[in-house]
């Protein structure tokens, strides 16, 4: 059943996988070959950017039906594989100084991309279970890696335990859609609109969803995120927060957009609601930057749902623009914490993360400080930065829907960001230095950071140049 | 146009180059680049002049209809012109008056950034354009006004001026998109023809709402103007150029820019007027109980404000003309005033007019620029500032509007416009002398001098104003052509009667003014949003509190709880929705046996939650597998019966190991927590059971393992349905899985290892 084109359609895939097995397979005979592995991680993360580009334009199914390669898949998939060469290239140095720079690092993160690449392109919901397990697992072992601290061995354990519970939900749901639809392609699920109305049907996907729901850390199934983003390595967790996050939406947006009838609309609404309050607000009384960071993060999940909401032909647009937008300026904004941060000396805490530390940034470090401004403006939406359209199109999307009331309120919650996002901005410039530390940044991170925010600005600037990225109408 | 801002945004980001290199002579370097592209700004004059309009534009992103345009008509000249010049003085007075003070190159930047930005605002010609630029001239003010960072009060006062218009901005932004979505256009010129399309929809009144937050946040109306007098900490050039003499009035030009478009209606009316007048008087009973020369000013600006919103909300042409003519007084006298407050704060040390007297024997050469400016704003005849309150009185008795009340607010607001003119630009100079000469450069003085004195030479050649800017402004803002001269006397009428009433109550008031000390501030304390913002913060800093505490406390139990209550709902939902809570009508068929099995079951599940030994609470749970296992059997499913019966041996003897490593069983949970834990416990069982009901209900599709029968031979050649379905027809699946497998294969791994490394210590 499986046809021999099928693996020359789907060549992104299996660069990640092949590269993800052989890293593993030469780290355990090489201990020291740590340099090359790095290499090959980013050699193979460009290469499969670079062969996905050439799927923009085309419609495959392929693997028995099981993945499918389209505008859209391809696009997500593009972001996410973006999202981890940024956050891979800045890695290094961060897993150096906390020496735990491990061959397994790499090849976890390959095969963590690799789940996320089966979970965007799938077409059957046991492959959308499989790649978000892979996806899930490699996080949860990622974000123990500091395995002699115990913040990060606690956020790992409840980071496991909740996912493993959540993914439960995932399975029932699974099993619903399937009884009352006969099958597990999304050919067939996605054929009989009748069936959409259906309450079981409905109770199937409401879990389904759900499961996604808790990856994107969406409003009540947020909790685990700020525990989780401040427990995990601050590289893993501007990992998780970006990547992860474009394959959950990747993969449940479409379904959303193709199944949910007008009776979820109204509960999208109210939870998208729900988590940018919770998001934004909480933000304002945290003063770890890794939390701060982490309730932004929770929020621009609200953000993406008021855009899913819509349920209109600017979803997906909007939605994919955003999560770009969004890769930019908060794994840019990680970036630079992880570079601020100091290796701790006990088993405990991280150090020199308290936005306290951050005071007078714009005077010791001015080459980390204005970038993170740059950042943090665009995650506050301000223009002409990425995050601004980000905000505009998911809004724009929102209010044509006439969800007038929700993107009013997303606004005004969007204000009480650019509280806290200032506070930073505001310590960095017109505060004292905190200490006259001067942080060694190394070429790989500065170059991530540096293309983080020239990317920042160009689509500030130029937003259709990733619009023309749709080539095909999204019916 | 392109050419001017670009020339502008480069100048910006080369400004601190060019102090490097320049030191104190880049303020005229900046000045005459600006002056340069005021001239380029000028010369587009003929063509407007010609053909009413200037568009350009340029393509920019037009999949969504957003083109860079800029479209110039006698409203955009007029504030170029305004922005431009004015922010050529600034630039030069600021060399001179922040000589010595540190990052002068990063103030450079952020201005001339300003000056762009506004410009860019004024002559944009689509909304989202004007947006961009508008967002901009926000975050250039935010850096200006916390550019005395050492200050505790300047970072607060900027992050709230930026939080307060941003907050606006944003609103404009859902206005524009429904401007959009109602008449399809984001383009001005476009727009200008479509009125009907927006001032007819339903929403119109939703548009107006959004739109007028920008504009009163920007514009500094009640309850939005507390940020304007906080944002006094910042600079006096920035005072004066960006909190009087442009950026405030960005509202008051969007105001006129959409005029055309959505004004003139009665929500249009009322509301601007009611907030205009309310605004104008609250601004000037506040400005004249404060000391600070500072304090004074920006009340005065914020009352001037409001009252060209209520000449705006008045919707004739002769007001409009009056707002026009207003503002550019406003905007010169003003932006005078506030510099001549900084250099007499720099002579003398202070800004408390209780303080400061009889400089004019120290700097006479300021007082009369400073009695020329304070003239200007108190309408005495021969001062341009005369002819903004003749037609000002003027519009409001010739209406039909808001009738004898409009005129008397009108004269009321002037009359403490006048006393606060006396206060902060005459009571500093005249008085006794006390302190020893200090020296002014004379460099200083060209800027106010400039500003000052245009309002007076304009005084005597108003033709030549009226034709190049004030008749074309107004047709632009009111679309019709029509002339209105501008004459210096209108013969003995009641507007004149009016200006003589006023200058004598504004005079009368200033001599007794401590008399008049209404506490006003103290009076309105409950109501300044300036507390209401304060309060909002902290409220929402307590919300965060509690949702920490609540929610986010940190135990997987709790998570758990929230997590699960949440996933009921969203499971029940549907139900309700579908309206089918478990209509059962089938029949149970259930056998005997069935029944001993199931309570054997559920007494099980019982006996774990009550039970006090850990090893029967295992065993108990063994019982509740293992009935699960036999009921797959019953149903026709050996298969998983026997995958369940293995997992249910395999947690058993798991269980077993880790008891070991258990602390000693212990009742921890209190009794509230347990009563908590059983109600949930029970609804959430009851809830699954009222689901599964609905699932026994609905009529199943049939069974895919036909296709799998029947097709296993033919299309994958095995005969072992189950290796065909997991090594071809789910082949890509199972490889999934492996990989799951070895990844997690690593994570016990590495926990193992970290174990071995841990005894080796505790060896050491």
């Amino acid at each position: 059943m499986i046809k021999t084109i099928d693996f020359l359609n789907s060549i992104p895939l299996l660069i990640i996988s092949v590269s993800a097995v052989i890293t593993i397979l030469v780290g355990s005979f090489y201990k020291k070959s740590t340099k090359y592995v790095y290499a090959v991680t980013l050699i193979a993360l460009i290469a499969a950017i670079y062969y996905s580009f050439g799927y923009l334009d085309k419609e495959y199914l392929i693997y028995n039906n099981f993945l499918r390669v389209n505008n859209i898949t391809t696009l997500f998939s593009i972001i996410a594989l973006f999202a981890v060469l940024l956050s891979t290239l800045s890695a290094k140095a961060y897993i150096e100084k906390e020496e735990i720079n491990f061959i397994e690092f790499y090849s976890l993160v390959l095969f963590s991309t690799a789940g996320m690449l089966i979970m965007i392109q799938s077409y059957n919901l046991i492959t959308v279970f499989v790649g978000l397990e892979l996806m899930s697992i490699s996080f949860y072992i990622l974000t123990g890696f500091l395995r002699k601290r115990i913040k990060s061995n606690e956020s790992a354990l409840k980071y496991f335990l909740l996912g493993a519970f959540m993914t439960g939900f995932l399975l029932f749901g699974i099993s619903l859609i399937y009884g009352i639809t006969g099958s597990m392609s999304y050919a067939n699920i996605f054929q009989d609109t009748s069936v959409f109305k259906n309450p079981v049907f409905l109770i199937g996907s409401a879990l389904f969803m759900i499961g996604f729901f808790f990856k994107m850390g969406l409003f009540p199934f947020h909790l685990w995120v700020p525990d989780v983003y401040e427990g995990a390595p601050t590289t893993i967790t501007g990992l998780m927060s970006t990547a992860g996050k474009i394959a959950a939406v990747g993969t449940i947006t479409p379904f959303i957009v193709y199944t949910a009838s007008d009776n979820f609309r109204l509960i999208f609404s109210i939870i998208a609601l729900l988590t940018m309050l919770i998001g934004n607000v909480t933000a304002l009384a945290q003063s770890n930057i890794k939390r701060i960071l982490a309730f932004s993060s929770i929020a621009s999940a609200g953000y993406i749902l008021v855009g899913v909401a819509a349920m209109n032909d600017l979803s997906i647009k909007s939605v994919s623009f955003y999560l770009l937008a969004y890769t930019l300026m908060q794994l840019g904004a990680f970036i630079i914490v992880s570079l601020i941060e100091k290796p701790a000396e006990g088993i405990n805490e991280y150090r020199n993360v308290d936005i306290e530390d951050y005071k007078g940034l714009a005077r010791t470090n001015p080459q980390l400080a204005i970038p993170l401004t740059i950042f943090l403006f665009s995650l506050g939406g301000i223009p002409p930065l990425a995050g601004f359209w980000g905000k505009y199109y998911l809004f724009y999307a929102a209010i044509q829907s006439n969800l007038i009331w929700l993107s009013i309120s997303a606004i005004l919650f969007s204000v009480i960001s650019l509280y806290y996002y200032l506070k930073i901005v505001v310590y960095m410039w017109f505060n004292p230095p905190a200490n006259g530390d001067v942080y060694k940044i190394d070429s790989m991170p500065s170059l991530s950071i540096l293309i983080a925010a020239f990317l920042t600005f160009l689509f500030g600037i130029f937003p259709q140049y990733f619009f023309a990225l749709f080539k095909t109408p999204f019916k | 146009m392109l050419i001017v801002v670009s020339i502008l945004l480069i100048l910006s980001i080369l400004s601190p180059l060019l102090y490097k290199i320049f030191k104190g002579i880049t303020n005229w370097i900046i000045t005459s680049v600006i002056i340069t592209s005021l001239i380029l700004f000028i010369n587009y004059g003929k063509t407007i002049f010609s053909d009413d309009f200037l568009l350009e534009s340029y393509e920019w992103f037009s999949s969504a209809n957003i083109n860079l345009e800029f479209y110039v008509d006698g409203l955009g000249f007029m504030f170029g012109i305004i922005v431009l010049g004015i922010g050529a003085l600034i630039v030069l007075y600021s060399g001179y008056y922040l000589k010595g003070k540190e990052f002068t190159g990063r103030f450079y930047l952020y201005i001339v950034l300003f000056a762009a930005s506004m410009f860019g605002l004024v002559i944009s010609g689509n909304l989202i354009v004007m947006f961009v630029f508008w967002e901009l001239t926000g975050i250039s003010s935010f850096f200006l006004i916390g550019y005395y960072f050492y200050k505790e009060e300047s970072r607060i006062n900027a992050q709230q001026a930026l939080l307060v218009t941003g907050f606006g901005g944003l609103a404009l932004l859902a206005g524009f998109i429904l401007i959009y979505l109602s008449a399809g256009t984001f383009s001005i010129k476009e727009l200008l023809t479509k009125r009907e399309l927006i001032v007819f929809t339903e929403i119109y009144p939703i548009i107006l709402i959004l739109i007028l937050t920008g504009v009163f946040t920007k514009s500094a109306q009640v309850p939005f103007h507390f940020w304007l007098p906080n944002a006094m900490v910042a600079p006096a050039p920035i005072s004066a150029y960006l909190h009087s003499a442009t950026m405030v009035k960005a509202g008051i030009f969007l105001l006129m820019r959409l005029y055309p478009v959505m004004g003139d209606t009665n929500e249009w009316k009322y509301i601007l007027s009611g907030f205009g007048i309310f605004t104008m008087l609250m601004g000037g009973f506040i400005s004249v109980n404060q000391t600070d020369l500072k304090k004074i000013l920006a009340y005065s600006t914020v009352s001037a404000l409001g009252l060209m919103v209520t000449l705006m909300g008045i919707s004739t042409q002769e007001a409009i003309q009056a707002a026009v003519v207003f503002l550019i007084a406003h905007a010169l006298y003003k932006g005078s005033l506030f510099l001549i407050a900084g250099l007499v704060e720099h002579s003398a040390d202070s800004r408390d007019i209780n303080v400061l007297s009889g400089l004019y024997k120290t700097i006479p050469f300021l007082g009369i620029i400073s009695f020329a400016a304070a003239a200007s704003q108190s309408g005495v005849p021969l001062f341009f500032g005369f002819l903004g309150k003749e037609l000002t009185y003027t519009s409001a008795i010739d209406t039909d509007f808001l009738k004898i009340f409009l005129p008397l607010m009108f004269l009321m607001a002037n009359i403490l416009m006048v006393c606060a003119a006396l206060m902060a630009g005459v009571k500093p100079f005249i008085g006794e002398y006390e302190k020893e000469k200090v020296k002014i450069s004379s460099f200083k003085y060209i800027s106010p001098l400039i500003l000052s004195f245009t309002g007076f030479a304009i005084f005597f050649i108003p033709g030549l104003l009226n034709n190049t800017i004030i008749n074309p402004t107004v047709n632009a803002i009111s679309g019709v052509e029509t002339r209105i001269e501008l004459s210096l006397w209108h013969g003995f009428n009641i507007p004149l009667l009016m200006s003589i009433l006023t200058l004598a109550g504004g005079y009368y008031i200033y001599k007794y003014r401590n008399y008049f000390k209404l506490h006003i501030e103290d009076f309105l304390i409950f109501l300044t949003p300036s507390s209401v913002y304060h309060s909002m913060i902290s409220g929402l800093k307590k919300i965060a509190f509690y949702q920490t505490r609540i929610l986010q406390s940190g135990y997987l139990r709790n998570y758990l709880i929230v997590i699960f209550s949440f996933t009921l709902i969203l499971m029940i939902l549907p139900l309700l929705i579908g309206n089918k809570l478990a209509i059962f009508t089938g029949d149970l068929e259930i056998e005997r046996y069935e029944i001993f099995l199931y309570s054997a079951i559920i007494i099980s599940a019982i006996f774990v939650t009550v039970t006090k030994s850990r090893l029967s609470a295992i065993a108990a749970l063994g019982v509740v597998g293992f009935g699960v296992a036999v009921i797959f059997i019953m149903h026709g499913a050996p298969d998983i019966a026997i995958t369940q019966f293995a997992i249910e041996v395999l947690t058993v003897i798991l269980f077993v190991i880790v008891l070991f490593k258990l602390p000693r069983f212990s009742n921890i949970s209190k009794r509230k927590i347990k009563i908590r834990d059983t109600i949930f416990s029970v609804t959430a069982g009851v809830a699954v059971f009222f689901v599964l009901m609905l699932i026994t209900n609905e009529k199943m599709r049939p069974l895919i393992s036909d296709f799998y029968t029947e097709n296993s031979w033919t299309l994958a050649n095995g005969r072992n349905i189950v290796n065909v379905i997991l090594v071809d027809f789910r082949a890509i699946d199972t490889f999934g899985e492996i990989t799951v497998l070895a990844v997690a294969a690593f994570g016990i791994f590495a926990l193992l290892k970290l174990t071995v490394i841990n005894k080796k210590e505790e060896h050491k």
